[in-house]
């Protein structure tokens, strides 16, 4: 049995307005294994962006445990979550979220920086991850001076350069039109056949058949969470 | 090579400083006014004040530490100088009464100065300072020419036509070549050289080189003077110095003809009254250098903390995108930290380029003049950096404390 790189047990989440309590999330359990493409699906405010945060350890669970390649993240310091953004999850936002003074090249560079990889290996890594996803002879451009489509896949590029063991996308293409948004979907794709993780949030049924798994979520639970495709995944997801 | 995570983050740091305040450089100039105020006021109030107390304390030199001076003039006394101005000028008469009473003294000389051009061949040195010295005047007041000799008593009583040439004279009528039996003129009379004055630089601006000394009797034969003669005493040390004034006063309250209880009509002087004022003056300059400068860098540092507020509010979404692909909290603090100690150090930086060049101009334009130490430049740049260290640190502390997910959604 293949330790999942992502264990969720009661997770719940409230967010306190004023005296109004919301709980966005009700006692989620998930399991998400290494080689895994999950969709995540839901209606509006049913909790995905919670859940994902929570996920990508931007976030911590008001109940519940959660165990990131088999570690309680509970225990965790700011200082060690920090590091497992910046090491060990790739996040690619619906609004792109770069820096819109730097360039494409300082934008990916960024997470690099923070690992504290010198300057040359930063620039030739960034680079790499620039070309994979096409977007080598844009380097100096800004987030202003690049297309949607071109912009979220500078995120990706940011969210890979630092070989992440998942990457976590809620609603990328949620911004674009039809067709940029296939473009980087394909390149998801790319990234999940070279092995890794990834999990999409998205409301678009036609997006989550990409993936090898669907998680519905309705009202801060898990409502139904199915395999779509054994033929497309590489590796065996049954317990 | 392994660089210090630190290190590449330092950069990071200081990239995004300067990309920000680039992006804001009316805003940051600004900003930067109050710490370019004050340490403009620290930097030139300081260089003027070591320029005068270097130039101070090479004239108060000259005046010797055991000497009482009698004069017209209470040195210390600015304030006064019009009422003083009003007494009778001591006279010859007087002033060689006083120098043939006096006991205690080692010796006693007495001097007047008056200003005339003096020549040689086909060279003239204008407004030259003549002195006339007793023969004394070489112990009291250090007068040992290296080259040639003074003045002897003979000479002084028969009040010959000789003289010293201060360096400066020397250098411009003779360049250099000797001078010692030759005659110049002075105010159209020949005199004699028999001696050339070691080289004493210049105080506020005028050289101390430019003088000619001659016996006192024959300056007032020659010239004449409508000025109060002055007399130095020489004490034999430190000790006696206020019995030599005791002694003093009483024979000048004597021969000036003073009833008693009235105000002594002459003034005693030590070199020390002259260090005191000083003290005062540089003390008074010191007290405005202190209000101005913690002012404005109070000021400058109130600024720069609002300034950085609004920088860590207006980036608070780019703080979220930073935290979100691994920045720590001390990667955030030293980010905004590292900013307000650039836009404190560009502040100072000019401040102190603004304050060498005001004290330098002044230099140049008046005789005041200018000394720029390194320990100021040091202070200034210390005070303006912690400045910003001091006042950016709340706004950094508070960037750092975001919490990721607010900071993303931030609008
Ligand atoms: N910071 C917050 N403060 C208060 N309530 C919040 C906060 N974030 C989310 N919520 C609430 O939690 C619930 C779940 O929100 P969430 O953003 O996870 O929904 P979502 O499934 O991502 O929706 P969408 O598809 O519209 O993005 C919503 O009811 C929302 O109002
Ligand atoms: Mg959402």
């Amino acid at each position: 049995m293949v330790t999942p790189i992502i264990q969720l047990k009661g997770i719940t989440k409230d967010y306190e307005m004023g005296t109004q309590v919301v709980r966005a999330l009700r006692g989620v359990d998930l399991e998400i294994k290494i080689n895994e493409y999950v969709a995540i699906m839901g209606p509006s405010g049913s909790g995905k962006s919670t859940l994902m945060n929570l996920i990508g350890c931007l976030d911590t669970p008001t109940e519940g445990t959660y165990h990131f390649e088999g570690e309680p993240v509970e225990r965790m310091s700011d200082d060690e979550l920090a590091e497992i953004r910046n090491q060990r999850i790739g996040f690619v936002f619906q609004t792109f979220n770069l820096l819109p003074r730097a360039d494409a090249l300082h934008n990916v560079e960024l997470p690099l920086i923070y690992s504290g990889t010198p300057a040359h290996e930063r620039r030739r890594r960034a680079l790499e991850a620039l070309e994979s996803v096409g977007l080598g002879d844009r380097v100096d451009h800004r987030p202003n001076e690049l297309s949607g489509g071109q912009r979220q896949r500078v995120a990706i590029a940011r969210a890979l350069v630092n070989n992440p063991s998942i990457i976590l996308a809620d609603e990328p293409t949620g911004n674009l039109d039809t067709t940029t948004g296939e473009e980087i979907l394909t390149v998801l794709e790319t990234l999940y056949a070279a092995g890794n993780a990834i999990i999409l949030v998205t409301h678009e049924q036609y997006i989550a058949e990409h993936a090898t798994r669907i998680v519905r979520i309705l009202d801060g639970l898990i409502g139904s969470d199915e395999y779509v495709d054994t033929r497309r995944s590489l590796s065996t997801v049954s317990d | 090579m392994v660089i210090p995570r630190f290190v590449v983050e330092l950069r990071e740091s200081i990239r995004a400083a300067f990309r920000a305040l680039r992006a804001n450089l009316l805003r940051t100039t600004l900003t930067t006014l109050g710490i370019v105020v004050g340490v403009t006021a620290v930097i030139s109030i300081i260089s003027l004040i070591q320029g005068l107390d270097r130039t101070f304390q090479s004239q108060v030199a000259g005046l010797g530490t055991n000497v009482v001076h009698v004069d017209k003039y209470q040195w210390s006394d600015i304030m006064d100088y019009f009422k003083q101005r009003n007494r009778k000028n001591i006279t010859l008469k007087q002033a060689q009464q006083l120098a043939d009473l006096v006991t205690l003294p080692t010796a006693a000389s007495n001097s007047v100065s008056t200003r005339t051009t003096i020549k040689w061949q086909e060279r003239t040195a204008r407004g030259v300072d003549v002195e006339g010295h007793s023969p004394q005047g070489r112990i009291v007041h250090g007068l040992d020419p290296p080259v040639g000799r003074f003045f002897t008593d003979i000479e002084a009583r028969e009040r010959r036509q000789v003289v010293i040439l201060g360096f400066g004279i020397w250098s411009s009528l003779f360049e250099g070549r000797n001078a010692v039996g030759h005659r110049v003129r002075i105010g159209g009379h020949a005199f004699t050289v028999i001696g050339v004055l070691p080289e004493r630089g210049s105080i506020f601006g005028r050289s101390q080189d430019n003088k000619a000394i001659i016996p006192l009797e024959t300056l007032m034969k020659r010239f004449g003077t409508r000025r109060s003669i002055r007399t130095a005493l020489l004490a034999s040390s430190t000790d006696v110095i206020s019995l030599v004034e005791d002694e003093a006063r009483g024979i000048m309250r004597r021969i000036r003809k003073i009833t008693p209880g009235a105000e002594d009509d002459f003034a005693l002087n030590r070199q020390q009254m002259l260090v005191d004022l000083f003290r005062g003056l540089t003390m008074g300059l010191f007290a405005v250098l202190v209000g101005v400068a913690s002012l404005s860098l109070l000021v400058g540092g109130v600024g720069i903390m609002n300034i950085m507020l609004v920088s860590v509010t207006e980036r608070t979404r780019e703080i979220g995108i930073r935290k979100s692909v691994g920045a720590k909290r001390r990667d955030i603090l030293w980010q905004f930290l590292v900013e307000s100690l650039v836009v404190s150090g560009v502040g100072g930086v000019i401040g102190m380029a603004l304050g060498l060049g005001i004290a330098f101009a002044m230099a140049a334009a008046t005789p005041l003049p200018a000394a720029a130490p390194v320990w100021a430049i040091v202070l200034g740049l210390t005070f303006s950096t912690s400045v910003g260290l001091f006042f950016g640190l709340y706004p950094a502390v508070k960037a750092a404390g975001l919490d990721p997910v607010d900071a993303l959604r931030y609008e």
